[in-house]
């Protein structure tokens, strides 16, 4: 029997070249992030991040919409393609307030996505909460993929 | 057999999580200064603030998402919110307030009664 000297593999060692590391960090991060947001950070305009996910039955879209009321946000479907649009105004606007930082993007939204296949109009549900938009759009009966059973003789 | 757990336990505490910076904008007045923070998918009970000396620190943690299924496209990142913010000594950190309103944070923080600008008249 030895002993050995044990070191833990995956304990990260100190470095003079740990505050270049994070900010190697901080470059990548920027880069990482996703279209929407760089697509705002260029044109201006503000693009909300979302998802759209798909199970046997639904759609789910979900929509990031910070500060955006909820009658300030439109909905339309129309031959699979869905677009949510809207405003998001900047209530904060004080007359004897001086802002010293104005990162949040205000103004019109407009975001579309099609859909694959076609989905039951009259079923589909939207909620809003903690600034984010869930609407479930439940796939049509018709174009669910249906499972044939094969006999084999 | 222990040193293994061992091993797990610190490969815990040395992974640093992933934070991104949510976009903020300040508002200064004469007697407050306002924060707004984009917070898209917190709740209430996710927001985490603290006051350390100057050092305000806000951690924003996301509501799970309780979707299953596969993403045919993916924007929203995943990670929760952390950010600093230094104060300037004259916040009455005491009288911080916070809201949280359709995923946005509101700060409120309060400069303190007795940096105010005094007049004194002279008799």
């Amino acid at each position: 029997m030895r002993i050995i000297h044990y070191r833990n593999p995956y304990l990260r060692r100190r470095s003079p070249f740990d505050p270049l590391n994070s900010l190697r960090g901080e470059m990548n991060r920027l880069f990482e992030n996703n279209l929407g947001q760089v697509s705002q950070d260029l044109f201006g305009a503000w693009t909300p991040a979302l998802d759209l996910v798909q199970d046997d039955n639904e759609f789910q879209l979900i929509v990031e919409l910070p500060g955006v009321k909820k009658e300030d946000i439109d909905l339309s479907l129309l031959d699979n393609i869905l677009t949510v649009s809207g405003k998001r105004e900047n209530g904060t606007e004080r007359k004897e307030a001086e802002p010293n930082r104005n990162e949040r993007v205000f103004g019109k939204f407009r975001r579309t996505i099609q859909l694959p296949i076609a989905v039951d109009t009259s079923k589909v549900v939207a909620q809003y909460q903690d600034g984010v938009l869930t609407v479930t759009l439940p796939k049509a009966e018709e174009a669910k993929p249906k499972k044939i059973a094969v006999n084999v003789q | 057999m222990s040193q293994t757990s061992a091993t797990n336990n610190d490969t815990a505490s040395t992974e640093r999580p992933t934070y991104l910076t949510p976009r903020a904008d300040i508002l200064g007045g004469s007697d407050w200064t306002e924060v707004h923070l984009d917070l898209p998918g917190v709740a209430t009970d996710g927001v985490e603030i603290t006051v350390e000396n100057q050092l305000l620190t806000l951690i924003g943690r996301r509501k799970v998402f309780d979707v299953s299924g596969e993403y045919l496209h993916q924007e929203i990142p995943r990670h929760d919110y952390r950010r600093v913010f230094e104060m300037s000594p004259k916040i009455d950190t005491n009288r911080i307030q916070a809201e949280l309103r359709e995923g946005v944070l509101l700060l409120r923080l309060p400069i303190a009664e007795s940096v105010k600008l005094r007049r004194i008249t002279v008799d």
